[in-house]
């Protein structure tokens, strides 16, 4: 596992000292961060490199993830979609079942970090059972929340207004509430197996291994197998292009285990590939960073046809590795790329086609995109800034109503 | 000699707070620059110029981006562009100004009261700002040089604009200093004339050791 030193030779001596100055504050105060899954997904990805780092540098940071059975994921993943905005409703046998899931953790973790600091909706309800009342608790939203089902929102929020502060990874995802909300962009880990540089050979290997041709285009979308990233409509696209120009469509992602819905998207996709030779759908194991890594980095372009997004992360893993990247403009997407300076931003299925068009048959334009956006996201989505940014949060509730704040 | 109290190089470090506030068109986004709190309009107007480094930041603050990029108003954008922040002491008077060059355009402008589409809302946002040392002083003008050297960009920010408009000091912290520590009066003038908005932090960083420099060689000749 990377140390924070590791990360100097990226990010400079300076933001390396500015870390360790701005941890020694906190004063070996703890951090007790929740979520819902141990693997799979953007949350756990980050937590995973995130609270070693956090030792690192000195902080008591710890993590627990709570259990559910299936039918307590099912709701919650219920309750994802319809914070995405999908109409669903909710019985109040199911609110219960959610309820008594949270209590049970509550009574069976413990809960006595001095910040605590919980992730995404799953968890909500244990700011309930809060024991001390010195305790600060963060609630940390991963999601797209800008057009909510209200009746969902309307439970949630009786939660989250208990909370000390809220967290979002976008402007558009504020909401009227009674607690202060900060902003916070998640990140990529540059040193993960996901995102470090690999060998030509290990990239060679894995196109290999799937019979992709690295000598065609490779146009490719990694995300979960979810109804909100598209990836029928990525076919759609695709095939809209490959009327005019040679290309294959690599569309891989892994399974998380709190999505319940993904097998039943795969299906649906791989229905409408229809056994198409040109058309890769892998479902990667967990832990297959290093297949993504250098899937990523065989593609001519990246997709990401997100039609809603909490951050989309994998924007910031193809940007890095300075691909040309077409994607969404939902979620935290506009925050990652700059239209036509950092990459495309694509509101259809016809401009995403057009946009894959441009691109393949003006590879020096798509070089510039991607250098570009490489270096947005070293300035402003690698892991240095968002522990920093953490570390401000916890810092910024030890010194509430306060506009400048001299450590 | 009167020992010289030595100039403490800082860091500055932003964490940004929503304030459940949009603005959909310019009637909007007026009611909302005359009413944010002051920590929102400097959060506005100078963000940009620390998150891009090493670019030339343009356009210079979101309220031209909006305007321009969202709201396609390019006249009204490039005039919110062109405030000349450097001239203006306080975060008062910017928001004067904002309001005078808005009312400016939307008395002639027959679109103005057009909405952006759903989604597209300008969002008003404030800092919380946060002040570290960074362990780097200087003593005399030769360390003063050697520290904007080595100080991160985050530190120029800071002693350039936060410690103007923030803590509503009459000028920069380094012409503050230069004038009051060291006597440097015309050094001083010089730095207080650089306009910062107008190039990247990296730009601006080189412009002052040049000066510093340019400064140490008058004083080496005598």
């Amino acid at each position: 596992m990377a140390e924070i030193k590791d990360y100097e030779p990226i990010v400079g001596r300076d933001v390396i000292a500015g870390l360790e100055r701005i941890a020694s504050r906190l004063n070996g105060r703890t951090i007790q961060n929740v979520n819902s899954t141990a693997v799979g997904g953007g949350v756990a990805e980050i937590l995973i490199r995130m609270i070693p780092l956090l030792k690192n540098l000195g902080v008591a940071a710890r993590w627990n993830v709570i259990k559910g059975n299936e039918a307590f994921f099912r709701i919650t993943k219920k309750m994802h979609n319809a914070l995405h905005g999908a109409p669903v409703a909710f019985t109040a046998g199911e609110y219960e079942q959610f309820l008594e899931t949270n209590r049970w953790n509550a009574e069976n973790l413990a809960l006595d970090g001095e910040f605590m600091f919980i992730h995404d909706p799953q968890p909500v309800a244990l700011v309930a059972h809060r024991k001390r009342a010195d305790q600060k608790w963060i609630w940390r939203c991963h999601i797209d929340f800008s057009d909510p089902d209200e009746a969902t929102w309307a439970f949630l929020k009786t939660y989250v207004e208990r909370y000390d502060v809220g967290v979002f990874s976008a402007p558009s995802f504020a909401r009227d509430l009674a607690i202060p909300q900060a902003l916070i962009s998640p990140s990529i880990d540059p040193l993960s197996d996901k995102n470090r540089e690999l060998p030509k050979a290990t990239v060679d290997e894995v196109t290999a291994r799937f019979g992709i041709d690295p000598g065609r285009p490779i146009v490719t979308q990694i995300s979960r197998f979810d109804y909100l990233k598209d990836p029928v409509g990525v076919v759609r696209v695709f095939r809209q292009v490959r009327r005019y120009l040679d290309a294959q469509l690599v569309l891989a992602g892994s399974g998380a285990t709190d999505d319940p819905e993904g097998e039943k998207v795969f299906a649906e996709v791989r229905e409408a590939v229809a056994g198409d030779r040109d058309i890769f759908l892998l479902l990667l194991p967990p832990g297959s960073d290093i297949e993504i890594n250098a899937l990523q980095r065989a593609s001519s372009v990246i997709l990401q046809k997100s039609l809603r997004e909490g951050f989309g992360l994998t924007v910031s893993e193809a940007l890095w590795k300075a691909k040309p990247v077409i994607a969404g403009a939902v979620g935290g997407i506009p925050l990652q790329i700059t239209h036509k300076y950092s990459g495309l931003l694509t509101h259809t299925l016809e401009g995403t086609a057009f946009a894959l068009k441009q691109l393949l048959q003006d590879p020096a334009y798509a070089k510039k995109l991607g250098e570009n956006g490489r270096e947005h996201i070293k300035r402003n989505f690698l892991i240095t800034r968002h522990l920093r940014d953490y570390l401000l949060l916890f810092l910024s509730l030890v010194h509430p109503g306060e506009n400048v704040v001299y450590l | 000699m009167a020992s010289v109290a030595p100039f403490q190089f800082r860091s500055m470090h932003p964490l940004i707070f929503l304030i459940s506030r949009r603005a959909k068109n310019i009637e909007e986004l007026r009611a909302g620059i005359a009413e944010v709190p002051d920590s929102s309009l400097f959060f506005h107007t100078h963000h940009e110029l620390h998150q891009h480094e090493a670019l030339s930041p343009e356009p210079p603050n979101d309220f031209a981006f909006w305007v321009r990029a969202v709201f396609q108003d390019p006249v009204l954008a490039e005039r919110i562009a062109g405030l000349d922040l450097g001239a203006l002491g306080s975060i008062p008077d910017i928001r004067r100004c904002l309001l005078e060059v808005i009312d400016g355009v939307t008395g002639e402008d027959a679109f103005a009261d057009r909405n952006v589409p759903r989604g597209m809302e300008f969002h008003f946002m404030k800092a919380l700002t946060f002040v570290l040392p960074t362990g780097i002083e200087a003593r005399d003008l030769r360390e003063f040089g050697a520290g904007l050297g080595r100080v991160p960009i985050s530190s120029i920010s800071f002693h350039m604009f936060s410690a103007r408009l923030q803590m509503k000091n009459d000028r920069n912290e380094f012409s503050c200093w230069l004038r009051d520590s060291l006597g440097e009066a015309r050094l001083a003038e010089d730095i207080g004339s650089l306009d910062p908005y107008t190039q990247s932090m990296e730009n601006l960083r080189a412009r002052l050791i040049r000066l510093v420099e340019r400064r140490l060689r008058e004083v080496e000749r005598g």
